[in-house]
């Protein structure tokens, strides 16, 4: 739970996700779920010329298994909070 | 002091937990290898980096099917997410 | 077996009975009550290819059903057997069967069931196209089998309307991806539609009627009475429809006492429309059905007029159908606008239909459910709850002043330490930097104004004529006996305890430790936290003592009491030399109490030399950073990096706890760094310069200006003399030590130094360093002059001139090069500031110098 709560705090933030097939997708994290399935809205992609069949789509959804990547702004992570909510974590599963 | 330092790791991820907040190296399915500050892990092996530095090693083939000398990709990301399934090992950097 | 339909198994054709036998038992797993059946096949001639009906379902099989025995079939059974094909429908069937018990539907019932062999998966539901139509077509079997012997009728009109669809795949299925709906609106086709949808299954599947056939059909159709059309149909629709109908007449005399009335609402009843039921669709409508059910058998024959329509076989201009009697018109019509509205609204909605299957999305919802139920979303949720609550916090405290805890974004770690290019001067740190600064330039004015005029004129005198005499020439070092420091001194224990020595920690070691404390601190913040209310007294007790072993536990962690030679670096200094020691410092502060935090900061200044931001300092900048190497470059940005953390995360809680410190603890710390450490080394290091700025500014704060301090109201009376004479020792002795140094300790000095060799100093606005970089620069020799400018506040008045010719040469070149007409504007001011700050602390100005 402790990547999903990290993805919640992106949401309305622009990231880029890059899958295991190569495309990155640009756009506004929308939703995420526990699986890390992914919504964007507002997208484009890194390469439009290897990736054509993607110029139409605006918005999109993608399974979570798809993806290699996720890129972000480093100002909207408090790696802090985020490094002790690992720890929590940790500890939590050690119990 | 040893023995403090060995009683408290029990599992793998425990080593983990000591490079948080710490560069670390982390090899990938795909001849990738990233390295970055590690800022958050689960027991999926998905983590949350910083300045990131992503290797990519390619060996480009000629055309009559010899390979040439591998050569690398670099590329900087300031925050990253890499998903957990792409994830072979994961080490502190050494220095 | 065939007894259950009370059928005699010896039928003509059926030559090998025994193999029939075996074959039955294996069918009988697929789970129908399909004993007759066999014999079906055995008289049509499949025997001989036995192996086929085991393993194959295919239609091979219906067509050589057909080729077999129909003659004979139609001499057992009577005419029109042709209509049963490979393509029947079982599940109407089945429906059907459990309740007829008579004779004369038995060979309806075998051939029914043997042809849903060939399909096994239509047997589940006829619907299911594909395995998420399965899923999401559940509903309507149920429908189906509730319903259906309720109103056994309607049984007949099914079969034909299912069998048009299997018929009609295509047409049917591409409803089923979300036009279904459409047709469902439609009030134009006939009511009547589902007539010769029943009387069109039979002819459909196989193709075999003839033309003539179907005109027959047609004719039939076109009775008008539907009391009389079961029995004029009785030849033309199949015979397992037939055989329900009877059966109908025998298990629901009372029923069948009104056939009219009730007749077309139970063709309704299942509300099959194929590819409504496939799309999800018929759970809506079977719901939609129960809320109207008088609608339902009013608008029954638009569903299966959707289906008619997908016939190819079927004629649409047909005329003159059987109309059944139905309610009034006008309530007809106003149900039949509501049922409009509703099913447009459903039909908007249907688009979204058959994405997933109804268990994916019971499942979905179940792991959902599972997961966000939790008792604590502070320990699930921890990262997005405290995320979103400083968040707003930090919006509503918008401009009131960085809060140097944990609550930081670490905003400017964005750059790669990989990549070559980026400031070289990193950037964090300035903000400790400007406080301590701006602390200097308070003094620095404070002094001016106290300042002596004649004192102004003599140091006037040393930069404008050049003048000798002791500033040349510093003074002998001062010794300053140890005894002399003060009794309170709280690290002299230290000292003490020499002798033990040890390895170093490991790097994992480190690393273990490290985490151990942030567990540690994780748990004192959570019990901090959880603080009983004020009002209980006893637990507020209780909690108390666990907090105070809590921290007592952090303390040992912290390994500050270790002797203070006992390893190189000490364990302490290894805690906190990787950042993330770093980090956990101002929070530890919070939680230690301050002879515990003074013990710390005392140890920390002995130690000073082996912080790795000291020791392994980020080499003086070059004038052409593109002389370095690659690696050279990284090395010095990850230097410059740890530099940069260290001010931020290290020497505001140095800083706070110094300002805590009475002059007396002050002057003894500033002991303990002469006599530990070589200060100049210490001093050209920006933590140095930050440490020994802050210790000098509040001493000469405490001498200076004894106002009270509301935090620590034991410092309001006046100076202790004794403390006093102390301090003016140790500073004398640090400043003597340091003079011969204080010009390298400028970052420019050494760059130009380092470019063209050692009196390459006096270089004007020609510098190549690059505009951005020289302003960096003078950010940076801000940093010095603020310390010597703290230096000549402190200074006593020869001490003050002995300061001024040590720097003599830097005042003169920095002043020369801000009005050198090559240099920016913009950095000439911040020249001519740094300057300032320096001579403002002495009563001079940089104006004043020619």
């Amino acid at each position: 739970m402790l990547i999903f709560s990290f993805f919640k705090t992106l949401t309305d933030q622009v990231i880029t996700v890059e899958l295991k097939n190569d495309l990155s997708i640009t756009g506004t994290l929308k939703s995420v779920d526990q699986f890390l399935n992914i919504r964007l809205d507002g997208i484009s992609v890194e390469d439009p010329e290897r990736h054509p069949h993607m110029l139409a789509v605006k918005n999109c959804f993608i399974r979570g298994s798809v993806v290699r990547y996720v890129r972000m702004a480093a100002k909207s992570v408090d790696t802090t909070l985020l490094e002790d909510a690992t720890r929590r974590e940790a500890k939590e599963a050690k119990k | 002091m040893d023995d403090a330092a060995n009683s408290g790791i029990s599992e793998p991820l425990d080593l983990v937990k000591l490079s948080l907040g710490e560069r670390v190296f982390i090899k990938l399915r795909g001849d990738r290898t990233v390295t970055g500050v590690l800022h958050a892990y689960d027991a999926h092996m998905n983590v949350v980096l910083s300045q990131v530095e992503e290797t990519i090693h390619l060996v480009d083939v000629t055309e009559d099917g010899n390979p040439l000398p591998p050569r690398v990709e670099r590329r900087n990301v300031e925050m990253l997410f890499v998903r957990g399934d792409g994830v072979i090992l994961i080490s502190p950097t050494q220095q | 077996m065939s007894g259950f339909f009370g059928f005699d198994t010896s039928l003509p054709g059926r030559g090998a009975a025994g193999q029939g036998q075996g074959r039955n038992q294996q069918q009988n797993t697929s789970g129908f009550p399909a004993s007759a059946a066999d014999d079906a096949f055995a008289l049509g001639g499949a025997g001989e290819e036995e192996d086929l009906a085991v393993y194959t379902w295919g239609e091979g099989m219906g067509g050589g059903l057909m080729e077999g025995g129909d003659e004979m079939n139609d001499e057992t059974f009577g005419d029109d057997l042709g209509a049963v094909s490979n393509n029947f429908q079982f599940s109407a069937q089945t429906a059907a069967q459990p309740s007829k018990g008579y004779g004369h539907g038995q060979t309806t019932g075998k051939i029914a069931s043997t042809q849903s062999r060939y399909k096994p998966k239509a047997a589940y539901d006829p619907f299911a196209f594909s395995e998420d139509d399965f899923y999401s077509s559940r509903p309507s079997k149920k429908t189906t089998t509730t319903k259906a012997p309720a109103r056994p009728k309607p049984n007949t009109a099914h079969s034909g309307s299912v069998e048009t669809s299997w018929n009609n795949k295509p047409a049917v299925s591409s409803p089923a991806w979300g036009t279904a709906p459409s047709s469902m609106t439609k009030p134009t086709p006939p009511p009547s539609a589902s007539f010769p949808s029943q009387s069109q299954a039979p002819p459909a599947p196989g193709h075999i009627k003839s033309l003539e056939e179907i005109e027959a059909e047609m004719a039939q159709m076109a009775i008008p009475s539907t009391s009389s059309a079961p029995p004029t149909q009785q030849k033309v629709f199949s015979l397992e429809e037939i055989e329900k109908q009877m059966m109908e007449q025998n298990v629901e005399p009372a029923r069948q006492a009104t056939p009219q009335q009730p007749l077309p609402p139970r063709e309704a009843t299942p509300t099959q429309v194929p590819g409504l039921a496939a799309s999800g669709y018929s759970s809506q409508q079977a719901l939609l059905d129960s809320m109207f059910p008088e609608l339902g058998k009013a608008a029954q024959p638009l569903p299966q007029g959707g289906s008619g329509q997908g016939t190819p076989s079927f004629a649409p201009d047909q005329a003159g159908p059987p109309q059944p009697p139905r309610p009034s018109p006008e309530e007809l019509a106003r149900m039949e606008e509501l049922h409009k509205r509703i099913t447009a609204k459903i039909e908007s909605m249907a688009k979204y239909n058959n994405l997933m299957g109804s268990s994916d999305k019971d499942f979905i919802t179940r792991i959902q459910l599972s997961q966000l139920a939790t008792a604590d979303p502070y320990t699930s949720d921890f990262y997005a709850q405290v995320f979103s609550a400083l968040k707003r916090s930090r919006m509503m405290a918008e401009g009131q002043g960085e809060n140097p805890t944990v609550v930081q974004l670490s905003a400017g770690l964005g750059l790669g330490v990989g990549g070559p290019v980026g400031n070289r001067f990193g950037k964090m740190g300035q903000n400790t930097m400007t406080k301590l600064s701006t602390q200097v330039k308070k003094l620095v004015e404070n002094r001016a104004q106290h300042q002596k005029v004649a004192n102004t004129a003599a140091l006037q005198g040393a930069l404008g004529r050049v003048t000798r005499g002791n500033a040349a020439a510093p003074r002998p070092v001062l010794a300053i006996p140890t005894s002399n420091k003060p009794e309170n001194r709280p690290a002299s224990h230290l000292n003490e305890q020499t002798g033990i020595h040890r390895a170093a920690l490991t790097k994992k070691q480190i690393m273990f430790a490290l985490e151990e404390l942030y567990d540690a601190i994780l748990e004192l913040e959570q019990m901090r936290r959880d603080a009983p209310p004020p009002t209980a007294m006893e637990e507020i007790e209780v909690w108390h003592s666990r907090c105070q072993s809590k921290v007592d536990n952090i303390w040992r962690r912290l390994m500050v009491m270790e002797p203070l030679d006992i390893s190189n670096p000490h364990p302490f200094i290894s805690l906190i030399n990787p950042v993330k020691g770093q980090k956990l410092f101002p929070r530890l502060l919070r939680h230690l109490p301050q002879n515990q935090t003074i013990t710390l900061l005392s140890l920390l200044i002995a130690t000073y030399t082996q912080l790795d931001v000291v020791a392994r300092a980020p080499p003086p900048p070059v004038a052409d950073s593109s002389l370095l190497t690659r690696a050279d470059r990284l090395d010095r940005a990850k230097r410059e990096v740890e530099t940069d953390n260290f001010l931020q995360f290290v020497i505001p809680g140095v800083d706070m706890i110094i300002n805590r410190c009475g002059l007396g603890l002050v002057a003894g710390v500033l002991a303990i760094s002469a006599q530990r450490s070589e200060v100049w080394r210490v001093a050209s290091t920006r933590p140095g310069v930050a440490l020994y700025t802050a210790l000098l500014s509040k001493a000469q704060s405490v001498i200076r200006a004894p106002v009270p301090d509301p935090m620590n109201p034991q410092q309001n009376q006046q100076v202790d003399p004794a403390e006093l004479d102390q301090w003016s020792k140790t500073f004398t002795y640090f400043l003597h030590v340091l003079l011969p140094h204080l010009p390298d300790l400028f970052p420019s000095s050494l760059a130009q130094k380092a470019a063209f060799g050692p009196g390459a100093y006096l270089l004007g606005g020609d510098n190549p360093l690059a505009e951005r970089e020289g302003l960096e620069m003078e950010k940076r020799e801000a940093e010095v002059w603020g310390f010597v400018a703290v230096l000549a506040v402190n200074a006593q008045e020869e001490d003050q001139t002995a300061l001024v010719g040590a720097l003599r040469e830097k005042i003169l070149h920095t002043v020369q090069a801000a009005r050198h007409p090559s240099t920016s504007k913009e950095r000439a001011e911040m020249k001519l500031r740094n300057v300032n700050m320096f001579l403002n602390g002495l009563g001079l100005d940089a104006s004043m110098i020619e």
